[in-house]
């Protein structure tokens, strides 16, 4: 193996930083992990909260994604202009849709056109009066006059992750701000938002081929598992979600016991489990962790699928691999990267450079998370005098052979190596370091201590695995979904 | 828990400064051939990224073959070495986890490398081969070639990003080399000799600049980039001159590609922006952080995203350029229905803001968002020495940020509405719109123009189509058809030019005043003053209100050689870019009934509003 003594002195560095770590479990529950590091003066923050797509009840999807626009409305200390009266206008409203989504859904010809009318114009009002007694975007406000660098968040399918960046004298500020936002968010201005949800829905997957290919091949590939959901919430879902409904999932699943606090940067460690203990420390503790979710069945077969589109043709192709966490994730990033990542891997030297089927190519593992079994999936935009059916044959073709060769002894001491540097580069940064870090703690069996091992995993990394790996990519496992416009023999 | 009700003071901190200690200088040297070396030692750095910027771009395609410069680095990239061919390049660099990019931009290509510091000597020797020794292969180029058709069938798949193409195209002209786009025929049509010509003309070591960030220092590594690039030669071609100054529209244009089947109306505002030198841009940036730009408190998300909801993403900010002046930019997604609210919307925000003002309170706290962030845009110091690389190629005087946080600190209220007054006028902007105007409620601010990103000028015709396109050109190659629309004050001062004592210009009035003519046709071109129409595609036949008849010749590039009018002839030389426009230096005038007269169009030139 090419031993290299760079990244034998980068491997020492990245592990010293193990030492200055300092963690606690405060009596909620709430893990908290500070990194010293770093020269300028600025902190990163990341809350990893376990919670996502796959917690939502029945009929109420797109709930934890809408929760994460919620959490930045302010709480009952911070952004109201008179919480007593807020409270009571922002019930009266939750009443009045209340009643007009009961009389939407009742049977036709039961409520007369004006009455529902009246119905929606009564509401209207009452959220009117309810938004104007706060004090809109206080919360940004803050954040952003101190500072604030990269203020925002994500929900997947797994988690739901929240992050910003301040000068190091803010770090208090931030703590009293975290307070309003995970200690008790009101929901106010949530109808108003509702619509913005819709309209981020309207941006996403229903304006983009590619976003819609996704979620295509992703519902046909999960028929069991809530992976079958798209996060942004299906639009019937979306339209009819109260505000009631997000505060009872709120107080279900937002519990200290579900969070990871990481903080990296120029900071004093003490000084931060300290803030820790007096802001947060009596955040609701969780009792109930998180609920069992239905296991998808394995595959019964190859499944197809196509979707109309004014696009140019497309295929996304999806097989079905196990959970990445631990150190499967590193096995299927190398087998990733030895079949997808760059002009010389498997699939782009066949068919982009030898023979010329596609113009693009793009791929990812963890479609649509990574906790449970989930998708490596691969996009292929064929050239113009190909088929997506001789294109997806060709990579099927490829992958076939790797999974009865294996890779050979050079590409594993370069993938191995391209794994490192891509590793170590990735958490240059402050942001994305928390982030590891928060994520490790939070849902990786060997926990932050772990997480320093990473280089040592790559490292041990064997062919014999990554060949074992590569045995999902067969065609009873695959779905493929065809996007673009409708071949005129299909047409209705 | 009773401290914990009440709010720290939020804006009363003062903003975080650097220590003493942390490094935020590149150490920098010239190589004998004079290009620039920025060196910043990063020990944590896993191995060494150089960036290596030339001064070519696709601003130097010509016309009819948009397009080239990117095909011919990417065949260039793709070629390999003498030892290294084609995909056994890729194999080599893949083995050692190294990687070589190239991403060409209007006016400047960026070539970066990365790799172990180990690795480096023997990386950088590569990239010599590639850069003084490159190979250009048939079969490379027909593999790119199709990897860049492949992207033109993709680029109209998403609605948001067609909008913020073909409304760049709309505002500066179709043929401008700053937003002209590769079409299939042209691409299609490139040739391998022509790649290897472009860069054998183009590419070269004039201005170049190397930046790397690593685990290096400067006396490390100069030795071994002098040795690789020290003499590496200028490209044989001379400067480039650029028209820089951006378009400003005259009125409200509300202009529509018609997407019916989209799933929302994608809404872009533009109009002409500044230079990062201006001395307004600190006030600029300010005033746009209250009603447009950085994050979710300004007045466009609290007003149409926050209280609306009409949309989960609006702005407007201000693009500014480097030489370019940029633009000024506004962006919003919404339901067809709801278009033209948010635009009126939009509109109403900056009528608002420029007639009533801000809040102190407002001002200050878009002050202090500006002032607590400014620490981030150098906090790593990949990020500083990217930023002191810009500064350097642009010739902008390193403090220049310093400058800039010195006027953020004092402007005042009056002072930012002023400033942004001056570069914006709600009554002058470009309103471009992607969507189901069928289903729009409400009215637009003007009538709707119907935008066609790729005309076809059908055939047989009296030539009016290939007219129309052809007057495009010709306006684009002499500086851009907004530009030419706003030197309507152009047209009156070379109007009061007549009364002119000649004996400056030209021994004869007559000669005069044809040399005059042709700012005097392309000001009136702009503003649709002529029938035009193209017998021939170099020729263009201009008919005026009067019925006079004026006969252009036009080189590849779109600028007149001669114009023929009843009275005399004009040939046109020595073209030179001045105020923002392409006009000749030198004119030949022959009267029908004289002998020729040569004579300088400086006059006319000077006479052009200063950029």
């Amino acid at each position: 193996m090419l031993s290299s003594f760079l990244l034998v002195v980068l491997q020492e560095s990245f592990s010293s930083l193990a030492e200055e770590i300092r963690d606690l479990q405060l009596d909620n529950g709430l893990r908290v992990i500070v990194l010293p590091f770093g020269e300028a003066p600025v902190v990163a923050f990341h809350v990893h909260v376990q919670v996502g797509a796959i917690d939502e009840p029945l009929g109420q999807s797109g709930l934890a994604h809408f929760a994460e626009h919620m959490a930045f409305k302010g709480s009952a200390h911070f952004g109201s202009r008179y919480w007593p009266r807020e409270r009571e206008a922002m019930a009266r409203a939750d009443e009045a849709w209340g009643a007009y989504e009961r009389a939407l859904q009742s049977p036709p010809g039961e409520w007369e056109e004006s009455d529902l009318e009246d119905l929606r114009d009564r509401f209207l009002a009452l959220d009117r009066r309810a938004v104007a007694l706060g004090d809109p975007g206080s919360f940004d406000r803050a954040v952003e006059m101190v500072g604030g660098l990269n203020q925002n968040a994500a929900t997947d399918v797994d988690s739901t992750d929240y992050w910003v960046t301040l000068p190091s004298n803010q770090v208090e500020t931030w703590f009293w701000l975290a307070r309003q936002q995970f200690g008790g968010p009101v929901m106010r201005e949530f109808y108003a938002e509702r619509d913005v949800v819709l309209g981020e829905r309207r941006e996403g997957p229903e304006s983009n081929p590619r976003e819609a290919g996704l979620d295509a091949l992703v519902a046909a590939a999960f028929t069991a598992h809530p992976y079958r959901d798209p996060v942004l919430g299906h639009r019937q879902d979306l339209e009819r979600l109260d505000r009631p409904e997000m505060l009872a999932f709120w107080r279900r699943h937002y519990t200290a016991d579900r969070m990871v606090l990481a903080i990296v940067g120029r900071v004093d460690a003490e000084d931060v489990l300290d803030l820790a203990e007096q802001y947060l420390g009596d955040l609701p503790k969780g009792n109930l962790g998180r609920e069992r979710r239905t296991q998808e069945p394995p595959p019964a077969g190859p499944r197809t699928l196509s979707l109309s589109w004014d696009s140019a043709p497309m295929a996304l192709v999806g097989w079905r691999i196990p959970s990445l966490v631990g150190r499967s994730g590193w096995v299927h990033a190398a087998l990733g990267d030895l079949l997808f990542e760059g002009a010389s891997a498997r699939v782009p030297d066949a068919l982009l450079t030898r023979q010329r089927f596609v113009a693009q190519l793009d791929w990812g593992s963890g479609f649509p998370g990574s906790l449970d079994p989930n998708l490596m999936v691969a996009l292929l935009l064929p050239r113009a005098d190909a088929t997506v059916e001789t294109c997806v044959d060709s990579l099927q073709a490829v992958v076939n052979e790797f999974a009865l060769q294996g890779p050979t002894p050079r590409e594993m001491t370069g993938v191995r190596r391209r794994l490192e540097i891509s590793f170590l580069q990735g958490i240059q940064g402050r942001a994305e370091l928390a982030e590891a870090l928060a994520w490790a703690v939070a849902e990786e069996p060997g926990g932050w201590l772990g997480f320093f091992q990473t280089v040592q995993v790559i490292r041990s990394l064997e062919a014999a695995e990554v060949q074992e790996a590569s045995q999902a990519l067969s065609v009873n496992r695959r779905v493929v979904a065809q996007v673009g416009p409708i071949p005129a023999e299909v047409k209705p | 828990m009773a401290p914990l009700l009440s709010r720290p003071t939020l804006a009363s901190i003062p903003a975080q400064d650097f220590p003493e200690d942390v490094v935020r200088i590149p150490e920098d040297a010239k190589l004998s051939n004079g290009i620039q070396i920025l060196v910043m030692p990063d020990p944590l750095f896993p191995g060494i990224r150089l960036e290596l910027r030339l001064r070519v771009g696709s601003w130097n395609d010509p016309t009819e073959a948009t397009g080239l410069a990117e095909l011919t680095f990417q065949t260039w990239r793709s070629g390999g070495t003498e030892a290294l061919p084609g995909s056994e390049l890729d194999r080599e660099l893949a083995f050692l986890g190294a990687e070589l990019d190239v991403h060409v931009g209007a006016m400047t290509t960026q070539i970066g490398l990365s790799g172990l510091s180990t690795d480096f000597p023997r990386l950088l020797g590569i990239l010599q081969d590639l850069v003084i020794r490159p190979r250009f292969l048939a079969d490379r180029l027909e593999l790119e070639r199709g990897i860049l058709l492949g992207e033109l069938r993709v680029r109209d798949d998403n609605p948001s990003q067609v909008a913020s193409r073909e409304a760049r195209r709309a505002l500066y002209g179709r043929q401008d080399p700053r937003v002209r786009r590769p079409e299939f025929f042209e691409l299609k049509a490139l040739t391998l000799a022509q790649v290897e010509a472009f860069y054998a003309a183009q590419v070269g070591s004039r201005q170049a600049m190397i930046s790397v960030l690593g685990d290096i220092q400067l006396d490390g590594i100069q030795p071994l980039l002098e040795e690789v690039f020290g003499d590496w030669e200028e490209q044989p071609v001379a400067t480039q001159e650029f028209f820089t100054q951006a378009p400003r529209p005259q009125a409200v244009r509300v202009v529509l590609l018609p997407r019916p089947d989209a799933s929302q109306t994608e809404i872009r505002i533009l109009a002409g922006g500044v230079r990062r030198s201006h001395p307004d841009w600190p006030a600029l940036r300010l005033g746009a952080a209250i009603f447009g730009s950085s994050g979710f408190s300004n007045r466009m998300v609290t007003r149409i995203r926050r209280e609306l909801g009409l949309t989960y993403s609006v702005g407007a900010d201000w693009i500014p350029g480097w030489t370019q002046e940029g633009l000024f930019f506004g962006w919003c997604g919404t339901e067809h229905s709801a278009a033209p609210q948010a635009v009126a919307e939009m509109l109403l925000i900056l009528r608002t803001f420029l007639e009533d003002g801000v809040s102190d309170l407002e001002l200050e706290s878009a002050r202090a968002r500006l002032l607590h962030a400014e620490i981030f845009r150098t906090d790593t110091r990949a990020e500083a020495l990217a930023m002191v690389a810009d500064l350097d190629f642009h010739a902008y005087p390193r403090n220049s940020p310093e400058q800039e946080l010195l006027a953020l600190r004092s402007l005042t209220a009056k002072q930012v509405v002023a400033a942004c007054r001056r570069h914006l006028d709600p009554e002058k902007m470009l309103v471009f719109l992607v969507g189901n105007a069928d289903r729009f409620e409400g009215e637009m601010p003007a009538p709707l123009e119907i935008w066609e990103p790729n005309p076809k000028p059908a055939k047989p015709t009296d030539g009016q189509e290939e007219g129309a396109l052809l007057v495009e050109h010709l306006l684009s190659g002499h500086g851009g058809i907004a530009l030419w629309e706003s030197l309507g004050e152009v047209q009156a001062r070379l109007d009061s030019l007549g009364s002119n004592p000649a004996e400056a210009f030209a021994p004869s009035g007559l000669a005069f005043q044809e040399a005059a003519r042709l700012p005097q046709v392309l000001v009136k071109l702009a503003g649709g003053g002529f029938r035009a129409q193209s017998p021939r595609p170099d020729t263009l036949v201009l008919t005026d209100s009067g019925g006079a008849i004026l006969v252009l010749n036009l080189r590849e590039d779109g600028l007149v050689t001669s114009l023929r009018s009843t009275l005399a002839v004009c040939r046109f030389s020595d073209y030179q870019l001045t105020g923002g426009v392409l006009l000749p230096a030198r004119v030949e005038v022959t009267p029908q009934d004289s002998t020729s007269v040569e004579f300088s169009m400086q006059w006319i030139l000077g006479s052009l509003p200063s950029q």
